[in-house]
């Protein structure tokens, strides 16, 4: 732990070393995920509501989304994304030798959390708001749901986000996975009873991106939740814990197709 | 005639590719499929005609809206024009006899074609097998969303450019990316129609330029802008285009200068 926290410490360093371009760059961020959020809320504007969510229960839905993603894409995008450079280089070799493991040097060496504090704290600014504005009877069962299925939600983003990027040890590209990824990150954005029957299923049962945000988000809020209904948000832990191991193994299987570029 | 070469070696250089066409195709009808949704969503809750636009006319806006900006990636020009600015690599473009800004230009549009031929087309006709879509509302209007369509891809790729060259003097272009990517979700009209948003906010960014790459081209394919106004909407396109490429010729003769000082 105590050197995955120094290969993190040595990742953001080398980022301050340009103060002035990273606190733009997340001032763009911030920018850019408000101007999706702007989007909708100009739409609820002119009408009362979006398959029965009214603008606080879409906004919690979309920072709930926001911060489960952005936890989860700082253990993994960038870095996975670089899968498909370092292993058509042979620049992964490097990784296969890291005395904490090949997953994890790759994870905490090349990103983290601190990349993705305008994600973060537009997330949680809104997410309070939006918290504050919706009708729920809190007691200790939903705030022990609202705790799970933020880490659930975490969990199935990394896991996922690993798969696709492990996907470059099987088919020597994982850029594909990432461009469905980005169509599927934003129709996660919506609540899912308004979509046709295949799309439910896609994001429910082929991909459950489902899962980490809309079930919680909908059990929460006393929703009606399509295809698996309201005892069905029972299952996201189990769907978390069950793409990690699907992630591990597809990690570890890929690993050994990993053949270097020298030779 | 070198253009034409490299606007066909772009488009061949993708062709390599072809992963990423069964990938695109999936992800353009998936994200158009759950537009037209949310749309379909908003009208259960209305009426079959919201503010003169019925449903098959939202389908496609929903599915025509974006297609520019799902054919092409304008975000990989900025990238590159920021990177062999900042790296000098520009130097070996200064040395060929051709123009950079053509070059590019050229290569954009190979690739574009590309997004478009074995893309868009491909997920339009994928999605009209199942939605209904409003044809054009017109010949006229058909031909002045084609013109508003093509010339949407010299307002974005001017746009990215400008940027590009910005990066420059900012040193970054990741934070330029994610800027013009908000001018865009939010001003483009791609997501929602500026008739939709409130008061007179629609009105005043109808007329910047962001709005001639989804927001007019849709407008006048349905009709939404009279036959009437075409003429002053296609002016409006053509000079935002204009006063765009001089602003991208006055920016990159200053970075090609100021490069030329630091190469001593």
């Amino acid at each position: 732990m105590k050197r995955l926290f120094a290969l993190n410490v040595m990742h953001i360093r080398s980022h301050l070393q340009f103060r002035g371009a990273f606190l733009l760059d997340r001032v763009a961020q911030l920018i850019s995920y408000a101007a999706g959020f702007i989007v909708l809320w100009l739409l609820l504007q002119r009408f009362p509501s979006l398959g029965g969510w009214t603008w606080p229960e879409l906004a919690l839905l979309l920072s709930f989304q926001l911060f489960v993603y952005s936890v989860g894409a700082s253990l993994s995008l960038v870095q996975m994304r670089s899968l498909d450079h370092l292993v058509q280089r042979g620049g992964f070799d490097v990784f296969l030798l890291s005395p904490v493991g090949a997953w994890s040097h790759l994870v905490f060496a090349n990103g983290g959390p601190f990349g993705y504090a305008a994600h973060i704290l537009l997330s949680c600014t809104v997410g309070a708001w939006a918290l504050a504005n919706v009708e729920v009877q809190w007691n200790a069962g939903l705030l022990l749901l609202l705790v799970v299925g933020l880490l659930s939600g975490i969990a199935i983003y990394t896991a996922l986000i690993t798969i696709f990027g492990a996907l470059t040890f099987y088919i020597g590209r994982s850029r594909p996975a990432f461009l469905l990824f980005a169509s599927l990150m934003v129709i996660a954005q919506y609540p899912l009873n308004i979509f046709p029957l295949a799309i439910q299923i896609l994001m429910l049962v082929l991909v459950p991106v489902g899962f980490a945000s809309y079930v919680p988000v909908a059990f929460l809020l006393g929703k009606e939740i399509v295809i698996i209904g309201n005892s069905g948000a029972i299952l996201t832990p189990a769907v978390a814990i069950g793409m990690v191991v699907l992630a591990a193994t597809v990690w570890r299987f890929g690993i050994r197709r990993y053949e270097s570029a020298g030779g | 005639m070198p253009y034409a070469f490299t606007a066909a070696l772009a488009f061949k250089a993708r062709l390599a590719y072809r992963s990423e066409i069964w990938a695109g195709v999936t992800g353009f009808s998936a994200l158009s499929l759950s537009k037209v949704a949310v749309w379909a969503a908003i009208y259960a809750t209305s009426s079959q005609v919201i503010d003169g636009i019925p449903l098959p006319a939202m389908n496609a806006y929903a599915l025509l809206a974006g297609a520019m900006l799902a054919a092409w990636d304008w975000s990989d020009f900025l990238e590159t024009t920021g990177r062999v600015l900042k790296s000098g690599d520009i130097t070996s473009y200064l040395v060929k006899p051709v123009n950079y800004l053509w070059f590019q230009f050229a290569n954009e549009l190979g690739r574009a074609a590309f997004g478009h031929l074995l893309v868009v087309i491909p997920s339009v006709l994928l999605v009209i097998a199942f939605v209904p879509v409003a044809p054009p509302a017109s010949g006229a209007h058909a031909a002045a969303a084609l013109v508003l369509y093509l010339n949407a891809f010299v307002v974005l790729f001017l746009l990215a450019g400008i940027l590009g060259i910005c990066a420059f003097w900012l040193m970054t272009t990741f934070s330029l990316e994610w800027l013009l990517g908000a001018l865009l979700q939010l001003l483009s009209g791609a997501m929602v129609p500026f008739w939709f948003f409130p008061g007179n906010i629609g009105n005043f960014v109808s007329w910047l330029p962001f709005a001639f790459v989804a927001y007019h081209p849709m407008s006048a394919y349905l009709g939404v802008t009279s036959q009437s106004q075409l003429p002053l909407v296609l002016v409006m396109a053509l000079s935002w285009s204009a006063i765009l490429a001089a602003a991208l010729i006055v920016l990159w003769r200053r970075a090609v200068h100021a490069l030329q000082i630091q190469g001593g």
